[in-house]
């Protein structure tokens, strides 16, 4: 098979009984062994067209105020949310071309909230700019656990999908098929300009989307708006997380991402505390989703765990259907997995 | 009872190629490696026609020893 991106990381692969081959990631490497050993009906392997036409990134690189980029650091942060605000609704007027982007007040919003990080509900509030490290153990570096281009993704991702794997995590899920990526290493860590040249050569070879998925995402957000500010392309950009952060940073995504992949991992919030460890698992995740009831593409996943069906799955289903009811559920059920499971013992580890 | 195995592939910037097996001991352990080896090799066929013709289940398939039907008890 020909290598046609780059490709790096831990992927794992299930070998059932009869001999088929199940990858819970199936990345570029691993497709000569799923397509012979997989359940081909099930895989198509052909290029998929994104049905985004032009990717929100381009817009977000244009000036949208006069105020150039080195000036935004001496705004207050109250009114950078206003700009940033306006320039989401479009009610500001025409900027000159030099002035910040809304790429570049994001930013700048971002770094502030790694100041005291609030990015999720943790609220750790310790200064990741200054290096310190929270429950996710990040910096504002990101730690790039892997990539390659993805396929069988899913509906509106488009195929291949270049997955870039961004190590750390809020939740600590018994059940996580990628626990390697709960704990970001040093090694990992890679600067924007880094992750802009990944982006850049995936779509050099023919990448319908940038996906990006962890682990989860959502802690490098500031590393990854960083990122696109050095990007030569744009593709629509993917976000597949587990929307278990806060409003704020979820206004940081909007404008930027194309593609909303959220993970709806839990019906009720006693399943989330006995499986994840968190307590407001249902109150935090709702009110994003309902936050992206206006986004045109949003796809909700669900993994099916057995002996969930009425506690988890029938609920989500429930409630997708009536309060997200354009979004398309994606529901799916766990490979490789038995037993009994509980958070991980991390679950409590703090700072 | 037999579940699905796991095989975790860890791919190099360099091409590099480790497998790790989880579960098996011993021969069919180092013949399961093997097998996922050479059909990842970057310079190997990389049609999956080796893996088809390579991979036996006595590699794979072990039976599960003391260990209850989980599959459908609550989490």
């Amino acid at each position: 098979m020909s290598r046609i991106a780059p490709h790096s990381g831990e992927f794992r692969l299930f070998l059932t009984p009869a001999g088929k081959a199940v990858a819970p990631d199936l990345v570029a490497p691993l497709l000569p062994i799923v397509r012979a050993l997989g359940r081909e009906h099930e895989l198509p392997f052909a290029r998929i067209a994104c049905p985004v036409e032009q990717p929100t990134l381009v817009r977000a690189k244009q000036a949208v105020t006069n105020h150039p980029r080195a000036a935004l650091r001496c705004l207050a942060t109250a009114e950078l949310w206003r700009i940033h605000r306006a320039a989401l609704d479009g009610s500001l007027g025409r900027a000159g071309r030099q002035g910040a982007s809304l790429l570049d007040l994001k930013t700048e919003l971002g770094r502030r909230m790694l100041r005291r990080c609030r990015l999720c509900p943790r609220r750790c509030q310790v200064s990741r700019i200054a290096g310190q490290t929270g429950f996710c153990k990040l910096t504002q570096a990101a730690s790039v656990a892997g990539y390659s281009m993805l396929y069988n993704e899913g509906p509106l991702v488009g195929q291949p999908t270049f997955g870039l794997f961004l190590a750390g995590c809020p939740l600590r899920c018994g059940f996580c098929y990628r626990p390697q990526d709960l704990h970001p290493q040093k090694r990992q860590h890679s600067s924007p300009e880094q992750m802009a040249s990944l982006l850049d050569q995936a779509a050099d070879a023919g990448a319908e989307s940038w996906h990006f998925l962890g682990g989860n995402p959502d802690q490098s957000i500031v590393a990854v708006l960083e990122s696109l500010r050095h990007v030569r392309h744009s593709r629509p950009i993917v976000w597949n997380s587990a929307v278990y952060l806060s409003r704020k940073a979820l206004e940081l995504l909007k404008g930027v991402v194309d593609v909303w992949v959220p993970d709806l991992k839990f019906g009720n919030d006693a399943c989330a505390h006995r499986l994840a460890g968190v307590q407001d698992y249902s109150a935090v995740v709702r009110r994003n989703l309902l936050s992206l009831r206006n986004e045109p593409y949003v796809v909700v996943r669900h993994m099916r765990y057995p002996g969930h069906n009425l506690c988890c799955d029938a609920v989500i289903s429930r409630w997708l259907s009536r309060n997200l009811p354009t979004a398309i559920p994606h529901f799916f059920d766990c490979c490789g997995f038995a037993g009994d499971v509980k958070p991980s013992n991390s679950t409590m580890e703090r700072g | 009872m037999r579940l699905p195995r796991e095989v975790k592939i860890r791919i190099r910037t360099d091409g590099k190629v480790e497998i790790e097996t989880f579960g098996f001991v011993g021969e069919p352990c180092a013949k399961l490696s093997e097998v996922f080896e050479r059909a990842l090799a970057p310079d190997g066929p990389g049609s999956g026609d080796n893996i088809v013709r390579d991979l036996k289940p006595e590699y794979y398939v072990q039976e599960q020893v003391g260990e209850a039907d989980v599959k459908d008890r609550p989490a």
